[in-house]
């Protein structure tokens, strides 16, 4: 139970958060910004919603009202994927979308605005205003771990999922990189088959690594290189869409946030 | 400092939070439930690439020699990126007739026969699909539709 209620209760930087926030409004607007541009569909509903989308994730940006923002974000982005998408926008449903509104709305559990943000430009001023101090840049930290536990979820889920001779033999990798490249011809390249059996492994083997040892801080050192690699090559190999560059950004809610504070102050 | 109750409010919300993240996973991939829009698991390119089949055309001359057909060539695609993306990947029974039937048609033999070995892409790997016992070019039009790749049995 004590470490349960260190959890809950742990403080630290929140320059990891906001810089979450801003990752995530860009990769928001990246995704959805053609998709929900008032031209693109006139009912009330659907413009109601691009208004949403455009103010949310406006304020979350630029972290004015910031928490409010995120929440207000994430919901928008939750009522896309889960209400909008099912009945009318199937892409909205694809599991890019869902990583993205699930990080958003769980990133308002944590104080993204107390850094990076304008909050924090109104806080200094109100500080300098009354001569007091500066309002620290600090906040619970138990909102970075649930998305580092859905972050783990994902690949868990995901690896379970190609756990299968299918998959496991290369023989889905094959379906995959040929209907992308190559065609209907057999492939000829010299070592093909254990290529892609190999590479299907890896995958697997280090998806169910990255799921696990991203909590370790001996294991991330050598786990978020591997990992920004899979989802480098992801990200130009396949059709991802945003996928890639979310997860990476989202191992940001495994890392210490005062280290990566340290990190931003020796930087500047 | 964090009050009791704080901490009790953030200890229910982030089991709720976890457990909802867990739910889909294990609705659909450990009690094998169907999907649901809702409680979705994280399977990624679960069919991506099954509408894709590995065809080699061969032509069969009347002595019983086979020779194996460049469809885009025959078809004038140069360079082959220029063909249709269905007659690149193949995808289904109907098409593999299709295209041996337009390769009938560009063969400058007076009656050829043309025959394809098939494998066709699906969830549980490659399965067979044609093993040349079909003369595509004796096939007719209704004939050629109703083809099917033979799902369901492994190489």
């Amino acid at each position: 139970m004590t470490a349960v209620r260190a959890l809950l209760e742990r403080e630290a930087s929140t320059r990891s958060a906001a810089l979450l926030r801003i990752g995530l409004a860009l990769l928001l607007w990246a995704r959805f910004a053609l998709d929900v541009a008032p031209w693109s569909n006139f009912e009330p509903a659907r413009l109601a919603l691009s208004a949403s989308f455009f103010a949310s994730t406006t304020l979350m940006l630029v972290g004015a009202w910031s928490r409010v923002a995120t929440a207000w974000a994430g919901a928008t982005a939750l009522v896309m994927v889960y209400g909008f998408g099912p009945r009318t926008m199937e892409p909205w449903t694809h599991h890019h979308t869902t990583l993205l509104a699930h990080a958003t709305a769980l990133l308002a559990l944590t104080e993204c605005g107390r850094s990076l943000s304008v909050d924090r430009w109104w806080g200094l001023r109100r500080a300098l205003g009354r001569g007091g101090p500066c309002p620290p840049e600090r906040g619970p930290t138990w909102g970075l771990v649930l998305i580092g536990f859905q972050v783990s979820v994902v690949y868990l889920s995901s690896a379970f999922d190609k756990c299968n001779l299918a998959f496991l033999s290369g023989e889905r990798l094959q379906h995959t990189l040929q209907h992308l490249y190559w065609g209907a011809d057999p492939v000829t390249l010299p070592l093909w088959e254990p290529a892609t059996l190999v590479a299907a492994w890896v995958v697997v083997v280090l998806e169910v690594a990255l799921g696990v040892g991203l909590w370790s801080a001996k294991g991330r050192r050598l786990l978020i290189p591997l990992g920004l690699l899979l989802h480098a090559t992801f990200y130009v190999l396949l059709p991802v869409g945003t996928f890639s560059l979310t997860m990476a950004l989202l191992y940001l809610a495994y890392v210490d946030p005062d280290a990566v504070h340290a990190a931003i102050d020796e930087l500047t | 400092m964090t009050t009791d109750r704080v901490v009790l409010l953030r200890g229910v919300v982030f089991a709720v939070l976890a457990a909802a993240m867990l739910v889909g996973p294990i609705h659909n991939q450990i009690l094998l439930q169907h999907y649901h829009p809702i409680f979705k698991p994280w399977r990624m390119y679960y069919g991506f690439g099954t509408d894709l089949c590995e065809v080699t055309y061969v032509q069969v001359a009347a002595d019983g020699q086979t020779r194996v057909l460049d469809r885009y060539a025959l078809l004038g695609f140069d360079p082959w990126t220029t063909a249709p993306r269905d007659v690149r990947t193949l995808p289904d029974g109907p098409t593999i007739g299709r295209v041996g039937k337009q390769l009938c048609e560009a063969l400058p033999a007076r009656r050829p026969e043309v025959r394809a070995t098939a494998r066709c892409a699906s969830i549980h790997g490659w399965t067979p699909a044609m093993d040349r016992e079909l003369d595509l070019c004796s096939l007719g039009k209704r004939q050629i539709e109703g083809l099917r790749p033979k799902l369901g049995t492994r190489r």
